[in-house]
């Protein structure tokens, strides 16, 4: 070699300043794993977890599958920056092993191969490396593209909303945008100058930059690059793109069955790894339903939580809809992650519920279903009215167990980061259950229905009231015909995002009627608005976000709108035109024409006398 | 016609027969204006009809309603009965008035009386209206009383447990009505004394966040009621009513100057429907329309202070009685005195004009 290597140290001391702090900084995230080691975690480490994590890292580190799902365009650009990128730093080793014969060098020497090697002959194997690395560059310079676009018009990429980003992250975005259009230079350039070159690189300098009098411009724009590369590597241990790193040691983390814990701890073990995997791609912020109104969503939640500043206020106002958590292409565990942070808020706040009864089990009789309709069922009497007459239909017995006194469930406080008041509720509901006997625990409230499934630990199997009635139709114990209604179906966030149950309304509506096809349903469907989670959203918000669920609602020809949670279906028929009913009052039929029959009946009779 | 040509003469529709209808058009006709009654119905009186005996004196609904119409026989006011006005079309300074595509007259000035609606308590279900017989609306319970319709419990209950729940549907800005509506709070003090003389073995119970006496002799008339008809006052929102006992209502609430959780077991559970709008007035560019309306909407917006009767943005329009928000009878007759007023006034400022 004997070109000066000078400008390479730019690069050079870039690259190990950010492998230092990385390393630094993972190892205080996992300073408590060091201390106790779990041995789990190191059995599943030798194991083919993972290769499994492999396997994750090339699908969504890579090639972005996720995000190609929900947006092609925005994936691509995702999937040729990593890409590309990627094919060029294994593509790099692997060229200079070739020509070199040696595997082991310098981690410069791969990145600026070209400068020291430009002519590098080889046959037809030196030409693939020359065309190969080539088609790595042009891919990140079309994601490059594709990325300068979105910032100029994110409409082009089918997205409405993109992240703001702050100081030190335009600082990074600047740097990695130089970094490959002067690599494309340099290399052009000095192909330009000795010859040689792939497609793409060798005809750019040979048509522009084969002038002897640019031979001068060589060095300065390899230094250039060099300086862009080391610049970017220095900010990317604080800057968005940390995210590169850390979502791959995430994936690893997750794979070898760590969890994030209940409690706030951003810099601390998984937490502190999804909080900084966020790569800030904006899913999240297009299908909340509140970003119209407040910057709060998951991607501006978890900048606050890395900044440790203003994480609070957006903890508190989110609706915990579950959208962006459905949406999130790394899979962070979004809802946890908040829920821990206003447990940290509430912390100093401690409610006593010592003046709960205790329970005495009492010996009773076993029934088929015991029936919780939840804080929320006696906002809607009506659907557990009809509930019940369906169970009488289907030949079921039945206790309600919460038709005098409710205890709520403990699900609003949990959402509320409250966990230890939850967990007083809990304990209490479980000694009511525990007390009778039954073969199913039926809840018309989503909301419960989570809590039962998830945080009770029962040993009876919990339904929703549609997933019972839908067996119940299926088992041939509730019979209907096909009328002529039609229908738009809400799904609560509760039930649908949260607990999977998209079918069995769908099915029981169509048992009776026609079911009419929305914009936005299933795991896209909007908050009613009103969910339990918003603790600060103001009501004019919530009434706005309300009105615009109801215009998705409201399609033509549906001459009513189901739903099959209490809180939702109270929320929407404040604010609805058309009559929004329970799906066990559709079932049932009853309420109200048969009480204007009596009504009727009765006015008859008075009018005789 | 020439719409260009058209000029208002003293001619003046009212839309709505109701008090507020009747009465303006009286006041109007008396200053020698000839004006016409646009009514929806068969039948001229609007909600008045549907009560019985009117709060603070106990006169009958009927008689008032008797004279008024008798008045407007007397003065022949022309009557277009069963015709519902939904839109009103600006043609040159005045008016043309249009049911669907059928125009149903022209004239120079309008005065909108349509009146309220009352709050559909089936939008808080928790009250269960609609689901439990005994659960009535103030406006069933006059039904009642007018024999229109049977008391709720058996003939053999002799002491009645019955329950009233002031503010259903007002001051409630979630069901999207942020306003008060003034005389619930008398109506159920009313009522209350009503059932009381009906059933003296009665026990009346009036659930209120806080009671507004605001009319003559309205708060004297409170006093009665709880003094001379033991009515048992009680401050604090019902919470659910659920079946109980029987034929029975459970009822939760909360006395909250005591601080302690109620039960009770109800015969009769009424709910103070509130006032809210019976329209949403769309304003175009020569053009209004009468929707139904949506939540959150309004009253309609008129001028203030002075032009009390003045619809905002409007020439030649004008409002009367409870279709500008909540008012009582005699509320809505002092205002139709003032409307008419008003009306005069535009009509002559605009004589003035086309003479000079
Ligand atoms: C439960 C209850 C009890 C009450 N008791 C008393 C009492 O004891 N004493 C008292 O002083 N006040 C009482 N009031 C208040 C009283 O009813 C009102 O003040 C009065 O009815 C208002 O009169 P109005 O003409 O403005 O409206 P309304 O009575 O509502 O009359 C409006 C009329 O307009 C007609 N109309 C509506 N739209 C159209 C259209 N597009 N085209 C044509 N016609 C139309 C309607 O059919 C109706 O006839 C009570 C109110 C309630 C709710
Ligand atoms: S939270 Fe998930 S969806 Fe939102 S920006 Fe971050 S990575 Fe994207
Ligand atoms: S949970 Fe719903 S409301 Fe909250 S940030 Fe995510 S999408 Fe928005």
């Amino acid at each position: 070699m004997e070109k000066s290597a000078w400008f390479v140290w730019p690069f050079m001391l870039g690259f190990m300043f950010a492998l230092v702090v990385l390393l630094l900084r993972y190892l205080w995230w996992l300073r408590s794993l060091w201390r106790r080691p779990s041995s789990r975690l190191l059995s599943r480490m030798f194991s083919k977890h993972s290769l499994l994590a492999v396997r994750e890292i090339f699908s969504e580190g890579l090639l972005h599958l996720r995000i190609y799902k929900r947006n092609r365009r925005l994936g691509f650009m995702h999937m040729s920056l990593a890409l590309g990128w990627f094919m060029m730093i294994v593509g790099g080793k692997f060229e200079t092993w070739f020509h070199s014969g040696q595997f082991l060098h310098g981690t410069w020497y791969a990145v600026f191969f070209r400068y020291f090697e430009p002519q590098t002959a080889g046959g037809w194997a030196g030409t693939f490396w020359l065309h190969y690395m080539d088609l790595g560059l042009l891919l990140v310079l079309t994601g490059l593209a594709l990325a300068i676009m979105k910032r100029i018009r994110k409409r082009i990429l089918g997205i409405h909303s993109s992240t703001r980003h702050t100081l030190v992250n335009r600082v990074a975005l600047t740097f990695l945008w130089m970094i490959f259009p002067l690599r494309l230079v340099a290399e052009a350039l000095t192909f330009g100058q000795h010859g040689g070159g792939g497609f793409l690189t060798g005809s750019l300098g040979r048509c522009c930059f084969s002038s002897g009098m640019l031979a001068g411009l060589e060095l300065p724009l390899w230094w250039a690059y060099s300086l862009s590369l080391g610049a970017f590597f220095v900010v990317l241990p604080f800057s968005r793109y940390l995210h590169i790193p850390t979502e791959m040691a995430l994936i690893f983390l997750r794979h070898w069955g760590l969890r994030a814990a209940e409690d706030l701890q951003p810099e601390k073990a998984l937490q502190a790894f999804e909080i900084h995997a966020c790569s800030a791609c904006g899913l999240c912020l297009d299908v909340c339903p509140a970003i119209k109104d407040h910057p709060f969503q998951s991607a501006y939640f978890l900048r606050a939580l890395r900044s440790g500043k203003g994480w609070e206020s957006l903890a508190s106002t989110c609706l915990s809809c579950g959208a962006c958590e459905e949406a999130c292409p790394i899979n962070l565990g979004l809802e946890k992650l908040r829920t821990a942070a206003r447990g940290k808020i509430h912390e100093k706040h401690h409610a006593v519920y010592s003046y709960l009864p205790t329970v005495a089990p009492v010996e009773t009789s076993r029934v088929d279903v015991l029936l919780f309709t939840g804080c929320m069922g006696r906002l809607k009497p009506a659907t557990t009215k009809a509930l019940k007459d369906l169970f009488e239909e289907a030949g079921l017995t039945w206790v309600h167990l919460d038709e005098q006194e409710s205890i709520c469930c403990g699900r609003p406080l949990s959402l509320a980061g409250r966990a230890g008041e939850a967990s007083a509720l809990r304990e209490h509901n479980r000694n009511l259950i525990q007390g009778q006997q039954a073969r199913m625990l039926v809840t018309t409230c989503p909301i419960c229905l989570k809590q039962f499934r998830d945080d009770y630990g029962l040993e009876l199997p919990v339904y929703h009231h549609s997933e019972m009635l839908w067996y119940c139709l299926r088992a041939g114990r509730l019979k209907r015909e096909k009328g002529t209604a039609c229908f738009s179906y809400h799904d609560p966030c509760e039930l649908g995002r949260k607990s999977a149950c998209y079918q069995a309304p769908r099915e029981l509506l169509q048992s009776c009627g026609t079911l009419l096809p929305l914009e936005r349903e299933q795991a896209d469907a909007l908050c009613c608005g009103n969910s339990l989670g918003a603790l600060s959203l103001s009501l004019s918000e919530r009434q706005a976000l309300t009105s615009r669920t109801l215009k998705v609602l409201e399609v033509s020809g549906a001459q009513s709108i189901v739903t099959s949670c209490p809180l939702c279906q109270h929320n929407l028929a404040r604010q609805s035109r058309l009559p929004v009913r329970d799906l066990a009052e559709v079932l049932a039929v009853t309420g109200l024409p048969e009480q204007h029959g009596q009504r009727t009946a009765a006015l008859a009779a008075v009018q005789e006398l | 016609m020439n719409a260009s040509e058209y000029l208002p003469k003293d001619e003046v529709a009212i839309i709505g027969g109701g008090p507020a209808g009747m009465q303006t058009a009286l006041a109007l006709s008396e200053r020698g204006f000839s004006v016409r009654i646009y009514e929806q119905k068969e039948q001229l009186g609007g909600h008045l009809k549907g009560w019985h005996h009117l709060f603070p004196h106990g006169v009958a609904a009927s008689d008032l309603l008797g004279q008024l119409k008798e008045q407007v026989l007397a003065r022949a006011v022309p009557l277009h009965l069963g015709q519902s006005v939904d839109r009103l079309q600006k043609v040159g300074a005045g008016w043309v008035l249009w049911q669907g595509e059928r125009p149903l007259g022209r004239a120079g000035v309008v005065v909108l009386a349509n009146g309220f609606a009352l709050f559909d308590a089936r939008r808080k279900e928790e009250y269960g209206y609609g689901l439990y017989p005994s659960v009535l609306t103030a406006a069933d319970l006059e039904a009642v009383f007018r024999k229109e319709q049977p008391w709720p419990f058996g003939s053999d209950r002799m002491a009645p447990q019955v329950g009233f729940v002031h503010c259903v549907g007002s001051r409630d800005l979630k069901c999207g009505s942020p306003h008060c509506s003034k005389l619930c709070c008398v109506t159920a003090v009313k009522q209350a004394m009503a059932v009381k003389s009906l059933f003296p073995e009665a026990q009346v119970y009036c659930f209120y966040m806080d009671l507004r006496m605001h009319g003559l002799e309205y708060e004297e008339l409170y006093r009665k009621a709880q003094v001379d008809y033991g009515v048992r006052f009680i401050r604090g929102r019902l919470s659910e009513a659920a079946p109980g006992q029987g034929k029975r209502l459970h009822v939760k609430a909360e006395d909250t100057l005591q601080g302690r959780p109620l039960h009770l077991q109800l015969d009769m559970l009424v709910l103070m429907s509130g006032m809210v709008p019976a329209f949403l007035l769309e304003q175009q560019e020569r053009a209004v329309f009468l929707k139904e309306p949506v939540f959150g909407s309004g009253f309609v917006p008129v001028q203030g202070l002075l032009a009390a009767g003045s619809v905002v943005q409007q020439e030649g329009l004008f409002a009367s009685g409870a279709c500008k928000g909540p008012a009582t009878l005699p509320e809505v007759f002092a205002d139709a005195a003032a409307v008419a007023r008003e009306v005069e006034q535009y009509l002559k400022s605009l004589k003035a004009v086309a003479h000079a």
